[in-house]
């Protein structure tokens, strides 16, 4: 096992002050539970005449991947934290990703694995990466985060525009992490590649798993069947709504008897999280962020909101999977004074139009699906974080990353039939009543075997190509646009002739969403995308055309009907649909005359096979984006910095909701936690 | 829509809307009465008669709503007459007195299109390739666009010349998982010039009874030389080495799917073919092949990433 690096005396000093101090938490008027006393507010609230309902050293915004690690980690250096979160539960997106972390710079998996040891006695089977390619420092680390020369598949060179000084800092900071994590209950199977984004050079990303057993005990690293959910079944369960598959087996990552998955992250953090004193408000929306003037001063706190969510059929309120450390706050509009900080960890920005226009003006088509928005609900990377810093005069920077990223930019899913293809969840997670599909899960290779139309029921592109998605260059070479063999900032990495040999991106999500008949001014949007298939296509490739792949009742995201002429006109079921497919006949006419031939002449689909066998269907393909990149500038500290790169005082920021990087997931959103939650509670009490 | 609005019988003025205008002989339309009054009176409690061309009352309603300038019913369901073309119905008020005001009998006339039913045909079946002059069975499927049952309807299916080639009647069982598409399986044989012929079937209409009316669908015929060699394709998984069952094999413009085994046996005429091999979640298999005999080649699939690769 890897040494654990130092993280400095004074925050050993730090992490002696456990207790909560009697200032922690108060509550004017009411305690509701808080353990409260009742103070005067500062100075400086006074001033501005806000009653402050609350008053903790740290507010966190958020409770995904950012706000978790820096929610610990604040209280691990003695601060008292207090996170809200507008969802019914804690995880954000990390719950339901797939947990793979992407970390380095010689972390201690990386040295388990170089070492093939197994200190922690998980039963690990043997490294899957080659020693050598395991060995890392945070040197090499940066060098790969900002390397100039390493152009993508889609021909941008994303690591070159990724900001030097927060890459450092986050090169840095990725060890700690990973024994941070690791201090937290998560274990991890063994490295097996390097997520999008994180380098290209070395093996930096293992699994975060639990292991299968009778219960579950976080300390223990174990799951129960329960709380796993079963795929057999078709179940999620309310502790996992990972996405697609209820914890999947992690034998393949050399973890026999274990199950991966991002809970396994946001469980045991949470977990950790609530061990340890952090208190959360869930059911709460910030919407303002206060400074002590519009423009000047350090931020106090922030306004926040009351927003549950309501089980659609009973009405009544959901609540977290777990209860202990929540402060039940029912009040419309409360005020939480930060002493030391407000760490902004809210999140992307695609639930705002306003926002996600900055980067792409295709972005006002209403029918584009964002994030997990069952999980997460109608405040779904509302850009809410982004927003409050702009209107005290934050700065923003990165809103180009998401220029022609694979995961920031429109991509049509081969998950068809469902509002929430990212979501993708089984009944038993009450995500599920929101998604109410889970969607039929095609593949790329099953678009074969269906057409994909746009609103007006013409076909755009070849649907054989439609998955064709490239990610950034990353470990190991030869993938994804990485130049074999890999040579760091070497000029060969750029030069045109690699850049031609490489290229790979399926254009079919901007031939879906270009402006067609059905287009209308002022926004010109396109309108959903259909895939359209028969019988037969169904027969062939297993589909599950039932509940709870399709939604019963039906939902208006998948349609079946004994002719092509009321398939064109069931479509108007779908919330974004305005128009039959007026060509649909038409279109499948020309299809199957193409399939005659043997040759598609219109788009190049490689094979073609008739659609006329009844009944026929048409299940929407979502055109979809799971991050957002660019938001709030920051620091290497994680400081929020204004628009005259001055430290916004008393304001952190890390994840989706800042900008600067195009690296994707946990590993980023990790990093800027702890860095943010490091800092945030050395900052002087107000 | 419709609607003859605005005759006016003494101050009462009356407006029909009917949805949909033109409608399935027999099926239901939707009418609503509005009616307005010169001085603003709220009719409420009235009552609508509707009358076909006999005078016939075909329906009541009462006046229901009122928005302070017009009084309404709400939306009610007539049928329409099995007879195909325009019909002319009346929206009568009787004459009333209320509040010391009286009414003459208002009568206004509004119209509606009664047509024949609609049929949709489809043709699906045949194979992919026809062996010149070989008997070939396709099934045709008719949908009465007011859902009628259809069995023993004629169909009749005619070559690219227009001589019938083979004809059969609606069975008494719908197409499994459709709502009401009644079906036939028609044999036929292929005319012996090879290459893609068009061929169209027909279904003749009906007046008695419902009115139906015809209905046509064309549909390509390929014919091909008969084959002479055999390509046997054995597809299997690149990283387990297991045969995959159900991929399917295309030399256009033959198609055929692997066994348990992961074989496929291919008939072809002689000649260069791009073989195609996809099975589902795997990458498809593509490879070029010259024919001149029997073949037997091997074609290794690779299985796609797991979901979306890059959102894990």
């Amino acid at each position: 096992m890897a040494k654990k690096r130092d993280t400095g005396r004074k925050e050993t000093k730090l992490q002696e002050k456990k207790a909560l101090s009697r200032r922690d938490f108060f509550k004017s008027g009411a305690a509701a539970g808080v353990g409260a006393a009742v103070l005067s507010g500062s100075g400086e609230a006074r001033a501005q005449g806000i009653r402050w309902n609350y008053e903790v050293d740290v507010v966190v915004l958020g409770s995904g991947c950012v706000g978790l690690h820096a929610a610990v980690r604040a209280r691990d250096l003695g601060a008292s934290v207090l996170v809200i979160e507008q969802n019914f539960d804690v995880g954000g997106k990390l719950v339901h990703s797939g947990g793979w972390t992407s970390l380095g710079g010689g972390d201690a998996i990386q040295e388990r694995d170089r070492t093939a040891a197994d200190p922690q006695g998980l039963g690990l089977t043997a490294p899957r990466i080659k020693p050598q390619d395991l060995e890392d420092d945070p040197d090499r680390l940066f060098r790969d985060m900002t390397d100039w020369s390493v152009v993508d598949a889609t021909g941008v060179a994303r690591y070159r525009y990724n900001d030097r000084e927060l890459h450092r800092a986050w090169a840095d900071n990725a060890p700690k992490v990973r024994q941070f994590m690791m201090d937290n209950y998560v274990r991890f199977a063994r490295i097996d590649g390097t997520h999008q984004g994180g380098g290209t050079s070395r093996a930096r990303a293992a699994r975060a798993i639990m292991k299968m057993a009778d219960k579950t005990d976080i300390k223990a690293g174990t799951l129960s069947p329960a709380d796993r959910g079963d795929p057999a079944r078709e179940r999620h369960s309310p502790f996992n709504p990972m996405r697609t598959i209820p914890g999947a087996p992690a034998e393949a990552f050399g973890a026999p008897g274990w199950v991966y998955g991002g809970f396994a992250i946001a469980r045991s953090l949470e977990f950790s999280a609530r061990e340890k004193g952090v208190r959360f408000v869930l059911n709460r929306h910030m919407d303002e962020l206060i400074r002590e003037q519009p423009f000047s001063g350090r931020v106090l706190g922030v306004r926040a909101s009351y927003t549950p969510r309501m089980h659609p059929e009973t009405g009544a309120r959901l609540e977290s999977f777990w209860q202990n450390g929540n402060i039940d706050e029912r009040t419309e509009t409360i005020h939480i004074r930060a002493r030391k900080a407000v760490i902004v960890a809210t999140g992307g920005m695609h639930g705002s139009v306003p926002l996600r226009t900055m980067t792409d003006p295709r972005m006002v088509e209403p029918s584009i699906e964002y994030g997990p928005s069952s999980l997460i609900g109608p405040l779904n990377m509302d850009g809410s974080g982004i927003t409050a810093g702009m209107k005290i005069g934050a700065n923003l920077a990165g809103m180009m990353q998401n220029y022609q990223h694979s995961l920031a930019s429109p991509t049509i899913s081969s998950v068809l039939g469902t509002r929430d293809a990212v979501a993708s969840i089984f009944p038993g997670h009450p995500s599920f009543l929101f998604a109410r599909a889970k969607g039929i899960a095609i593949g790329g290779a099953g678009w074969e075997h269906a057409i994909a139309v746009n609103q007006v029921g013409r076909r755009f592109y070849n649907e054989s190509d439609i998955a064709n998605i490239s990610s950034d260059a990353k470990y190991p070479p030869g993938s994804d646009g990485t130049r074999t063999p890999f040579v760091p900032l070497d000029w060969r990495n750029a030069s045109a002739a690699q850049v031609k040999a490489q290229y790979k991106r399926s254009a079919a999500s901007d031939a879906a969403l270009a402006m067609n008949e059905g287009s209308r001014a002022p926004d010109y949007a396109s309108g959903p995308v259909w895939a359209v298939f028969d019988s037969a296509a169904a027969a062939r490739g297993g589909w599950e055309l039932r509940y709870p792949y399709i939604a019963d009742p039906p939902d208006g995201y998948f349609h079946k009907a004994d002719t092509l002429a009321e398939l064109a006109k069931k479509v108007m079921g779908h919330p974004h649909q305005k128009m039959p497919l007026k060509y649909l006949e038409e279109t499948i006419a020309r299809y199957n005359a193409l399939a005659g031939k043997g040759v598609d002449e219109d788009f190049e689909k490689p094979v073609l096979h008739r659609i006329d066998t009844p009944p026929f269907y048409a299940a929407a393909a979502g055109i979809r984006v799971l991050d957002s990149y660019g938001g709030l500038r920051i620091n290497g500290k994680a400081q929020v910095l204004d628009t005259h790169g001055e430290v916004i005082a008393g304001l952190y920021a890390g994840g989706e909701a800042s900008g600067g990087g195009s690296q994707h997931g946990i590993g980023r959103a990790s990093v800027h936690g702890y860095i943010a939650g490091t800092n945030a509670a050395q900052e002087p009490s107000a | 829509m419709a609607a003859k609005a605005g005759s006016t019988r003494g101050q009462r003025t009356c407006a029909i809307q009917v949805s949909p205008g033109e409608v399935d002989a027999g099926a239901e339309l939707a009418v609503t009465v509005r009616v307005s009054c010169g001085n603003g009176f709220d009719l409420r409690g009235e009552s609508v008669s509707i009358r076909d061309q006999n005078d016939t009352e075909l329906a009541t309603a009462a006046l229901t709503e009122f928005d302070g300038d017009t009084s309404a019913t709400r939306a009610f369901i007539l049928r329409a007459p099995l007879e195909a073309g325009e019909h002319i119905y009346r929206a009568v008020l009787a004459a009333s007195e209320k509040d010391g005001v009286s009414h003459e009998e208002t009568s206004t006339e509004f119209s509606f299109m009664a047509k024949a039913h609609a049929a949709s045909v489809n043709v699906w079946g045949l194979p992919s390739a026809i062996s010149a002059g070989e008997r070939f069975r396709l099934k045709v499927g008719i949908k009465c666009s007011a859902g009628c049952k259809l069995t023993g309807r004629l169909v009749s299916v005619f070559d690219h010349e227009g001589a019938q080639a083979g004809a059969g009647s609606l069975l008494d069982d719908i197409w499994p998982g459709t709502s009401a598409l009644y079906f036939a399986e028609v044999e036929a044989q292929a005319p012996l010039t090879t290459g893609e012929h068009e061929w169209h079937v027909e279904a003749p209409g009906s007046e008695s009874g419902v009115p139906h009316a015809a209905g046509s669908s064309s549909f390509a015929v390929k014919v091909v030389s008969r084959p002479d060699h055999e390509v046997t394709v054995e597809a299997f998984d690149s990283e387990n080495q297991a045969p995959i069952k159900g991929a399917h094999v295309l030399l256009h413009p033959y198609r055929a799917l692997t066994d348990e085994s992961g074989v496929a046996r291919v008939k072809v005429a002689k000649g260069r073919y791009t073989l195609f091999v996809s099975g589902f979640q795997y990458i498809p298999y593509q490879s070029i092949i010259d024919v001149a005999g029997d073949v037997r080649t091997r074609a290794e699939l690779t299985l796609e990433p797991e979901g979306e690769e890059d959102y894990r």
